[in-house]
């Protein structure tokens, strides 16, 4: 791997990382939204899906991030590794070429004094050239702590420093050493003994050139520290980059030699040999490495080992380390260099991988929510779209059209709504073109219609015209009526008093029976004008509804019974028979009393006109075929009426053979008024006839039913209400103990009793007031509240209820009376709820 | 203190000149003194004038009507306690008439035109 790609690899790692987790997360989510994916997969957006899906996302990165991190660990110890083996082969070059220096120096000098053997011995002074030689040596070097030339005895013959003049060399090692062979001798490091510094001395035999006779020892004591300075300047360039690489140096047994990290006081004092890069380093050099033929290759170059972290020196580090030389001959080439890097430097770099690293996944952690919102509204999309298309389409647009392509049931839903919206469309233009239609046709219409209306109007107002003018004729008509008769009969009662008194004799002198018979006739002919006065009046009252029938409750045995004795002295006159025959137990019927004695009148009248003497005539009462009716039937033996008379009979000014008998002479409005009456009793009136054998004339009379009776006389009272404002009260007076009394003394009683307690009651009330039997055991008084009409009332119906005594067939029987009132208009406008509640204010239950 | 038998005087109030003077003559035949008011201003000035037994009263009257004459002698102390009688043409209010003529203290009522007879029995009635 070349270092160009490490670089690239080691700049990119992070980026890598970040941009593999946008593709791994967002592609996926992204496509999946874009093709609807999660339809078409039926992915429900559950919880569990939502996390897997982001841990599924976020899994890759998070692996990314790990690989990216190793990656980049490996390259930087990889690269630190490879900077460590560039330090120590550069370290081991210098080393070893400073050495080679020193020794190309040491063998100078020997050849050059071998070539001035013969002065050497003799003169000081030459001595002297010699030393000044050597310091001339020195003074270039450095390194040279002393240089010196030593006599074969042992003594110095030359030496650059004073210090060790005098000082027998005999017993040194590089002494001994150089003597014995004709090479570079290389002493073992050791401590120097002046300056307490490590050192080392390199020495050579000197001997003649021509003789080869030894002339002496040449030594330089090299200061050891120079090797810390050569590392010291080759690493420096780690210094500059604040790269701190520790450098070790040990001899081949170990001992430290040097090391830039610790103190100089403890160099060839500690021995390393246990450290494990040390022996790897020692077991692959050239030397061990001769045994092995197979790697004779490698011979040439000193190995670098290096080792995994190991602890060395303070800190944890990588350690490599190398054999300076090859040539066994020079101690400084069995020399050992580690040099190591400690961890946190090589990894000093990685850390801010790794800030990049934790910068991306914070930043991805954020976003996952975001993410998350978006893909939730993606999902929701269509819904969304259905939701306010809906409403939209609701809100009464209906072009509006529903955009969802999901294909699933949700687009099924959107198209059926968009088809349902062009449903509404079609039909709602058809609508609104119906509407403008019938619009059109209705202002049409409506212009027909104001005309229609406003001829209508113009009408109305012309009929209200009339019926006014028509009511104020009739009101007219009325007054006239009653001012003509007025006015008629004044002077006619003038006339009647006039000729009664000449007819009673009242007056003093006499008259003769030819006066008297004129007279009679004048007195007949007084009272026929009477009676066509009264009966025109009758006749105009009934025609126009201002005859008020006051009906009451009528027995008609008891009518009859009145009845018959007043027509006696005209059938007597006549010498004719009045029967009359009851159907057993008759109803009692409801009618004006008055009025219904008039139609008989009127009927048994005719009938004696028409009727030859010893004739018959028979009232004949029975229930009729037609419910809740009575009939009577006058019947007579008289001459009959012909069959086309018949039909107009009842009509005003009609009469039937006015030759029949001369001088019996009707009105003609007789049965005009006849007519009128009954049908203001809802009844009808008949007439059958046979000539030479009889008529017969038939009218109907309601049955007497208390609930008609009320509702007859509530409506009355009501619409006097209406005329007059006169208010009203229903009250409601009841027997409470008449189902004991019932029990006891039997339904007659209780009727007689009911009776005599109505009977009571009716002498309490005014002329207006109304009384009506309900049932057996209640009566109902309507009583007009005008002036203290209500006020008397109540206080004697007070005095009535609660107790009174009544005697059935001499037993004292106790009589209790509860009264329940209710004001028209007050309390209500309804006949039967005003009803009904009385009866509860009275307490009682139907 | 005249011990012959006074003769009861009657009032006869009616604008119908003809009538009342007819009225006159049959109730002379009974032997009682009739006088004649022709309304019923002049009818109150004779009653107080003369203070007849009875007083017979038209309802229909110009000037002050029946009711009125009627109300005016009732409310008079002198006069409250003469009967009155009174009578009308009108059909349509006869018994709605009864009912007033007794309310204001008439002693009865009767229809125009009446039954001699009648009135007669009536006048017998109240002053024998």
């Amino acid at each position: 791997m070349t270092p160009q790609a490490i670089n690239f690899i080691k700049l990119i790692a992070p980026y890598s990382f970040l941009f593999f987790g946008i593709v791994v997360f967002i592609l996926p989510y992204y496509f999946l939204a874009k093709y609807h994916l999660w339809e078409k997969f039926k992915i429900k957006l559950t919880p569990v899906f939502v996390i897997l899906f982001l841990s599924a996302s976020l899994a890759p990165s998070i692996l990314i991030a790990v690989y990216g991190y190793n990656l980049s660990k490996y390259v930087l110890v990889k690269e630190a590794k490879g900077y460590l083996e560039n330090a120590s082969y550069t370290l081991s070059n210098n080393i070893s070429s400073f050495f080679n220096k020193r020794i190309n120096e040491i063998e100078y000098l020997s050849n050059m004094y071998s070539v001035f053997t013969p002065v050497l011995p003799v003169a000081d002074n030459i001595a002297q050239d010699v030393i000044n030689n050597l310091k001339e040596f020195q003074q270039k070097e450095s390194s040279y702590k002393l240089l010196g030339l030593i006599a074969p005895n042992g003594k110095p013959l030359a030496l650059t420093s004073t210090q060790w003049r005098g000082q027998d060399f005999s017993t040194q090692d590089y002494f001994i050493g150089a003597m014995n062979s004709d090479r570079i001798y290389f002493s073992a490091p050791t401590i120097g003994t002046v300056d307490k510094q490590p050192e080392l001395v390199i020495s050579r035999a000197v001997r003649d050139l021509k003789t080869k006779k030894l002339i002496g020892v040449i030594f330089g004591i090299i200061d050891l520290r120079k090797v810390g300075e050569i590392t010291h300047y080759t690493i420096m360039r780690s210094i500059a980059e604040k790269r701190y690489i520790f450098v070790t140096i040990l001899d081949e047994g170990g001992l430290l030699l040097y090391d830039n990290g610790m103190h100089f006081t403890r160099y060839l004092k500690e021995r390393m040999s246990d450290n494990e890069v040390y022996q790897k380093v020692k077991r692959d050099s050239p030397g061990n490495r001769e045994k092995d033929s197979q790697n004779k290759e490698e011979q040439k170059d000193a190995p670098f080992a290096t080792s995994g972290l190991i602890p060395f020196s303070k800190e944890y580090g990588y350690v490599g380390g190398v054999q300076i030389g090859i040539d066994p001959n020079l101690v400084f080439n069995r020399w050992i260099i580690l040099v190591s890097i400690p961890e946190t430097t090589v990894l000093e770099g990685l850390q801010e991988v790794k800030t990049r690293f934790i910068i991306v996944i914070i930043a991805i952690v954020i976003f996952i929510p975001f993410f998350a919102v978006s893909l939730a509204r993606d999902f929701l999309k269509p819904v969304y779209e259905l939701h306010r298309g809906s409403e939209i389409i609701g809100q009464g647009n209906l072009e509006h059209r529903i955009q969802v392509h999901t294909g699933n049931e949700l687009q099924e839903l959107a198209e059926q709504f968009n088809l349902m919206a062009d449903n509404l469309r079609n039909s709602y233009t058809i609508l609104e073109e119906k509407v403008r239609e019938r619009t059109r046709k209705l202002e049409e219409g409506k212009t027909e219609l104001e005309n229609v209306h406003n001829y209508l109007v113009q009408k109305n107002k012309e009929l209200g015209i009339a019926y006014e003018r028509l009511e104020r004729l009739d009101i007219m008509k009325d007054e006239f009526v009653s001012t003509v008769s007025h006015e008629l009969r004044t002077p006619l009662t003038a006339i009647k008093e006039g000729v009664s008194l000449i007819m009673d004799r009242v007056l003093p002198g006499g008259i003769s029976p030819e006066q008297e018979r004129v007279l009679n006739i004048a007195k007949k002919n007084i009272e026929r004008l009477e009676t066509l006065i009264q009966d025109i009046l009758d006749l105009a009252k009934l025609e126009s509804g201002r005859m008020k029938m006051v009906k009451h409750e009528q027995q008609i045995q008891r009518l009859i019974e009145g009845f018959v004795p007043t027509m006696m002295p005209l059938v007597e006159l006549k010498k004719l028979a009045l029967k009359y025959s009851l159907e057993e137990g008759l109803p009692n019927i409801y009618a004006d009393e008055t009025r219904l004695l008039q139609v008989l009148t009127n009927l048994v009248g005719n009938s004696v006109k028409f009727t030859d003497s010893g004739g018959e005539i028979t009232i004949k009462v029975r229930r009729s075929a037609s419910a809740g009716m009575v009939e009577f039937d006058i019947e007579d033996t008289g001459k009959g009426i012909p069959q086309e008379a018949l039909k107009r009979i009842f009509e005003k000014f009609e009469q039937v053979d006015r030759e029949v008998k001369p001088g019996v002479k009707g009105t003609g409005l007789g049965l005009s008024i006849c007519r009128q009456i009954v049908e203001a009793h809802g009844g009808k009136i008949s007439v059958a006839s046979e000539m030479n054998k009889g008529s017969r004339f038939s009218f109907t009379m309601p049955v007497f039913e208390p609930t008609i009776v009320y509702q007859d006389i509530f409506r009355q009272f009501a619409d006097e209400y209406k005329q007059r404002q006169e208010k009203f009260v229903i009250s409601l007076v009841l027997i409470k103990n008449y189902q004991h009394i019932l029990d006891r003394y039997g339904q007659t009683w209780g009727k007689v009793l009911t009776d005599d307690i109505a009977q009571a009651l009716q002498e309490k009330i005014q002329r207006d007031d109304r009384l009506v039997k309900l049932d057996s055991g209640s009566v109902l008084v309507l009583v007009k509240t005008s002036g203290n009409n209500y006020e008397q009332f109540a206080e004697k119906l007070h005095k009535l209820t609660p107790g009174q005594t009544h005697f059935y067939d001499k037993e004292e029987v106790n009589v209790e009376l509860v009264a329940g009132e209710v004001f028209f208009p007050d309390d209500g406008e309804g006949e039967q709820a005003l009803l009904e509640l009385a009866r509860n204010r009275a307490g009682g239950k139907k | 203190m005249s011990v012959e038998k006074k003769v009861k005087t009657i009032l006869l109030v009616d604008d119908e000149k003809d009538i009342a003077e007819l009225t006159r003559m049959r109730i002379l035949s009974l032997g009682y003194n009739v006088i004649l008011a022709g309304d019923g201003e002049e009818a109150l000035i004779k009653i107080k004038k003369e203070h007849p037994d009875l007083i017979l009263l038209d309802v229909k009257m110009p000037k002050l009507d029946g009711y009125q004459v009627c109300k005016a002698v009732k409310s008079d102390p002198g006069v409250k306690d003469i009967p009155i009688i009174l009578f009308t043409a009108s059909s349509r209010h006869v018994m709605e008439l009864g009912d007033r003529a007794l309310e204001l203290g008439a002693a009865s009522c009767i229809k125009k035109p009446f039954d001699s007879k009648d009135l007669l029995e009536q006048i017998k009635k109240l002053i024998g």
